[in-house]
């Protein structure tokens, strides 16, 4: 185990499940893993059973844009190996089986598509991805390190590659690629040993050039039965050529208007061919474009446009189409190994997958009418929730079902304060709810006397929105110049609300924005005073307010933009606020006056926020929308919060504190020593929030010592299974134990000065910290370290393995079985890529 | 307004907000109707008309006939300099001849560079904004009036990708790329040119916004045992006098930097095309979202 797995994930997932509208399908050779990528970027990896049978395994979080592609990115069948792009260029190498992301790089240019190639120099045989897209080359990529070795390029009328295939065969020995441009010209390239082994960046020009007079085409695939045809579909009509000099089989035109989307060969005389709408047919090839029969490339130099050759199969989608937005997406694969099906796969945008298998035979009816397939089976993300007993837990499901209604309200707005070890979940209905995290956590997946509680854990309640409350920030947390009372909520109901945590007590009601709340935000450090008072809101009317807290004012209103605020940057020296709109504008606003500096777009709207970036350090960086920038969430708030504290945490902190006797002591440690994050996440903007527990593996056994330490009497925890527990998780321990023991020797050290420093402090102060203690204890009183401990040694001990351990557990180490199975989550090397996956497959 | 422990609901007043709505909504539900069933299509037809017009000013080549585009012949030049001086003539979206003429610092020869014949240079910019464009209006052009739209998010979804693609090819123009300068110097652009350009010349040809730009760098070859302090430039669309870099082994500074320019009317239509357009599909969205907003409300 490396460094980063020391944070282990646990995904609650709520009953909703997250949408998954479909971008691009991939089905792995073998038939037992179909891999949908969809719109938001989340990646979801599907088990196939050789029934045909579909169920979710886990969801791929690595993308921060639409998925464009799908590729599988190596040949074994025992590394299975698969790469996704997305629209902003990104591409993420993935391992299928356990969904680790291997490797990450980013380009400046969107690929359409990818093709694996697999080139044998020898006995070496060595992976290449085939990339086309949003530039006029065809990129050779590197399969494992993904790597840009080469590209292809076109020296006449070079221009947008909109498909391409890659064409092996028998009868010569070098592989070719076919590829026809946006403009219609059908480019051919040789791939041969000697391209392969070259190394350096020397473009390799094609070999052939001829328009073929196909506008707006959509595949190319070539047949791999007879090795001697190829299929290409644009919108309009679907031709066969001879995929030797590339001369015009037949020509097919679409009736009533559809429009085709895709195509490839079924058998040596069948085409299957797809529409937009979802509809799929099957048609049997005319003579003239089979080699085996005597009329082959008897129509070569006539057009036969007009004749429609006979359809064999037509498959129509039969799901609910008034759920869907956006055009489903369907491919056709065909099984390399056991069993052999020939399945045509469709995705749509509600998240439901459809599987038919085309059989090889024709129906026996005549010819004359199409006989429907039937589906074989189909099955949507939500379906896969809905099927689970018990269903999926969301984290505060037990404080939301009303007597009367089936679901529980929806979280739709979260933020986690570790400090206090509580959450806080805004909802649907306008209420906003203070929960302790484990405690809440332990009920949503452990089994115990506090199921039988109503109303547990002790919680409270802040009404105060109308309407959904959309975000929450709780600004103590970020800096500690404000008051580590005030939480500040926003709503569809263009509120925001300041509110007191610990009496409850809303303190005002800004009023300022024409829309629906989207972000609140803290300014940087620098800021003048006034602004420092202030926090940021963001509105869907594409308005920025600053509203100050102590004044209890809007002091700055920026509205009037045009497109809706992507990002807000600060320029503390200059006294601006720096306004980055969907459309590429930037405005820069002076936060004092309020005045409108100025308007820019294109290069030097780009220059002027990476110059905001320059001024101000990365952790004050302005857009944190915690819930959607998914990628920016995990790499800031948790990942970076947690490595830091699993690597060199206490050694700065500790040092720090020691040197600077006075200084905001309380603040910066407490967030440090954190074993719990929970970090809300929504794959789309109108899901409700799913969270995930982040636990650091070495802060709970860190904490654990220094209380048992601190501790006079011997209590649960013993040595012992503190020794199993490190032991358990990890498994290189020597190295670990000893920089673990430094760390608590120097916790102690350091709660043993603060408690000094505690001593010395006025009267007043100490009062006033001892009344805040009191009043957010008042709560209730728990642990949060046994808490946190006990909800994790629970979650993961393998139960029901060894009853004899599973007994000593429940009675000597005070451990609960789940009632719900856990989903467990993995972050893998690259930082930014963890993948959670859903609750389908479980540990128990 | 606290609760705290049991949730203690406030029906009467949730009954009453519901009760209150009954008649807006209908009224609400009728307008977002007539919203997906005319207003919609009367947006996406003025769309289509404008990406229409913005496409055919990239007279798009077709195969085989690319000797009948249009030519036009551009003079750039600068207020504010008079050392580089040139004429660019501009087919589709290559460049097919070039006449510079650029007045050395510190000397009076004036060197002359044109074309090779056998040479033209393509500007990518304007291929992909053109290529950016097509893919707007056809995905605008699938969806024509006998299309019945039956959700907001069904319009979201289509506005969103149409609104990708011209933002995508309005950025192009309006953002060229940078370059470090071996990046520049690897371009080929250098060996466009006859007489061969010498080794301290390099030129670099771009969009930016609505104009065709020209920067031409002298440079200086920096003395192995210079006492400068060598700090490689990073990215750039255009670089200073002093930026440094090193290419085969040999450390080049900036001497000198000469940019004309001058704008290519057609572009300055497009782009002002490409604006507008985006604005009309981000006011489509902003209207079906004052309806989700809505509908998004559920009283409990």
């Amino acid at each position: 185990m490396s460094g980063n797995s020391l944070v282990l994930p646990i995904v609650l997932w709520g009953r909703n499940a997250p949408t998954h509208c479909i971008s691009s399908l991939l089905v792995m050779d073998d038939l037992a893993t179909i891999i949908s990528g969809c719109h938001d970027g989340q990646i979801c990896i599907w088990d196939l059973t050789p029934e045909l049978e579909i169920n979710p395994r886990a969801l791929l979080f690595g993308h921060s844009t639409s998925v464009t592609c799908l590729s599988k990115a190596s040949a074994s069948s025992d590394k299975q190996y698969m790469v996704s792009t997305s629209e902003s260029g990104e591409m993420c190498l993935w391992d299928v089986n356990d969904g680790r992301c291997i490797e990450f790089t980013k380009l400046a240019c969107a690929h359409t598509g990818i093709q694996f190639y697999q080139f044998t120099i020898g006995t070496q045989r060595e992976g290449r991805l085939l990339c086309h897209g949003h530039y006029p080359e065809i990129l050779v990529v590197d399969a494992t390190s993904l790597e840009v070795l080469y590209s292809l390029v076109s020296k006449i009328s070079p221009d947008w590659i909109s498909s391409m295939s890659i064409i092996r065969s028998h009868r010569t020995q070098e592989d070719t690629v076919v590829a026809v441009s946006v403009t219609g010209i059908l480019k051919v390239w040789i791939i041969t040993a000697e391209v392969s082994r070259m190394q350096d960046l020397d473009p390799v020009f094609e070999e052939e050039s001829k328009p073929i007079y196909c506008q707006s085409c959509q595949s190319i695939s070539f047949c791999t039965f007879t090795q001697l045809s190829l299929l290409v579909v644009c919108s309009k009509y679907w031709r066969v050529f001879d995929a030797g000099d590339f001369s015009l089989l037949c020509s097919v035109p679409s009736e009533s208007g559809q429009a085709w989307t895709g195509g490839e060969f079924i058998a040596a005389d069948k085409v299957i061919i797809w529409t937009e709408d979802g509809c799929s047919y099957i048609y049997k090839l005319p003579a003239s474009c089979l080699p085996a029969s005597e009329h082959f490339r008897s129509d070569v130099g006539k057009t036969a446009e007009g004749s429609i050759p006979p359809l064999v199969y037509s498959i129509a989608n039969r799901a609910d189409k008034q759920l869907l937005i956006c055009p489903p997406v369907t491919r056709f694969f065909y099984g390399r190994r056991e069993p052999f099906h020939k399945l045509l796969v469709q995705g749509d945008s509600a998240g439901r997958l459809t599987l038919w298998s085309i059989p090889d035979t024709s129906p026996l009816q005549p010819l004359s009418s199409a006989a429907e397939l039937q589906v074989s089976s189909t099955i949507c993300l939500q379906e896969a929730f809905d099927k689970l007993t018990p269903l999926p837990a969301g984290i505060i499901d037990q404080l939301s079902v009303l007597p009367g209604a089936e679901e529980p309200i929806k979280v739709t707005a979260s933020v986690y304060i570790p400090s206090q070890g509580r959450l806080v979940c805004g909802r649907e209905d306008g209420s906003i709810v203070l929960v302790p995290a484990t405690q809440t956590a332990i009920v949503q997946l452990l089994q115990g006397e506090h199921m039988l509680r109503r109303g547990w854990p002790p919680h409270r309640t802040l009404r105060g929105h109308r309407n959904k409350v959309t975000c929450l920030l709780y600004p103590h947390q970020v800096s500690p110049r404000y008051d580590q009372r005030s939480l500040v909520s926003g709503g569809v109901d263009f509120s925001v609300i300041v509110w007191d945590i610990f009496t409850g007590e809303m303190k005002h009601i800004f009023c300022v924005h024409g829309g629906e709340i989207t972000q609140l935000l803290v300014p940087p450090e620098t800021c003048s005073i006034r602004v420092q008072n202030c926090v940021c809101s963001v509105a869907s009317d594409h308005s920025v307010g600053l509203l100050s807290l102590r004044e209890r004012k809007c002091i700055m209103l920026a509205s009037r933009h045009l497109f809706p605020i992507q990002v807000i940057k600060w320029r503390p020296c200059d006294d601006y606020l720096v306004v980055g709109c969907s459309d590429g504008s930037v405005y820069v606003w002076q936060m004092d006056t309020g005045a409108l500096d100025r308007c820019v777009m294109g290069i030097t709207a780009v220059e002027i926020l990476n110059a905001c970036d320059e001024a101000v350090p990365a952790s004050v960086d302005g857009l944190n929308h915690a819930a959607v920038n998914l990628k920016q969430a995990m790499t800031r708030r948790s990942l970076a919060a947690l490595k830091n504290m699993a690597q060199h945490k206490l050694h700065t902190l500790a040092t720090n504190l020691l040197a600077t006797d006075n200084a905001d002591k309380g603040n910066l440690p407490k967030y440090s020593h954190n074993a719990l994050v929970v970090q809300a996440m929504k794959t789309n903007l109108t899901d409700p929030d799913m969270h995930i527990l982040f636990f650091d593996v070495e802060a709970v056994i860190i904490q654990l010592l220094t209380e048992e330490a601190q501790r006079p009497n011997p209590t649960l925890v013993s040595p012992e299974t503190l020794q199993k527990a490190p032991g358990g998780t990890d498994k290189g321990g020597s190295f670990l134990a000893n920089k673990i023991f430094k760390q608590v020797k120097e916790t102690i050290k350091e709660n043993i000065k603060e408690h000094l420093l505690d001593e010395d402090e006025d009267e007043e102060e100490e009062a006033r910290r001892r009344e805040e203690k009191s009043k957010s204890l008042s709560l209730l009183e728990y642990n949060l370290t046994m808490d946190t401990a006990k909800l994790f040694m629970s979650c993961l001990h393998a139960w029901g393995l060894n009853s004899t351990l599973d007994e000593v557990c429940v009675s000597r180490l005070g451990m609960l079985r789940p009632h719900t199975p856990i989903s467990f989550g993995l972050i893998s090397r690259a930082a930014t890529c963890p993948s959670c996956c859903p609750p389908s497959r479980t540990r128990c | 307004m606290v609760v705290i422990g049991a949730d203690r609901s406030a029906v009467s007043e949730l009954s009453i907000m519901s009760a209150a709505s009954q008649a807006e909504r209908a009224v609400l539900e009728e307008e977002f109707s007539w919203l997906l069933k005319e207003e919609v299509h009367a947006v996406l037809k003025q769309l289509q008309d404008i990406l229409k017009e913005a496409s055919r000013r990239f007279s798009v080549p077709t195969p085989g006939m690319e000797g009948q585009l249009k030519q036009e012949n551009f003079i750039l030049g600068s207020s504010t300099m008079d050392q580089v001086k040139g004429v660019l003539t501009l087919q589709g979206d290559a460049l097919t001849q070039a006449d510079i003429n650029i007045k050395m610092a510190k000397s009076t020869q004036v060197m002359h560079f044109t074309f090779r014949e056998d040479k033209q240079w393509k500007l990518q910019q304007i291929q992909d904004a053109r290529n950016h464009v097509n893919q707007a209006l056809q995905l605008l052009s699938s969806r024509d009036e006998s299309y019945h739209f039956k959700t907001g998010a069904e319009v979201n979804k289509l506005m969103d990708a149409v609104m990708m693609q011209l933002t995508r090819a309005r950025n192009r123009l309006t953002t060229p790329a940078t370059m470090t300068l071996p990046e520049l110097a690897s371009t080929g652009l250098m060996r466009m040119f006859t007489p061969p350009m010498p080794g301290d010349l390099m030129v670099n040809l771009y969009i930016n916004l609505s104009k065709l730009c020209l920067t031409v760098y002298q440079l200086h070859v920096l003395q192995p045992n210079t006492t400068k302090n060598f700090k490689p430039a990073g990215s750039s669309v255009t670089h200073n006098p002093g930026s440094m870099f090193e290419l085969n082994n040999t450390k080049f500074e900036v001497s000198h930097v000469h940019k004309v320019e001058c704008v290519v009317p057609w572009l300055n239509d497009t782009l002002v095309f490409f604006t507008i357009s985006l604005q009309l599909c981000q006011q489509l969205k902003d209207k079906i979202s004052v309806f989700s907003s809505f509908w998004n409300y559920r009283p409990f």
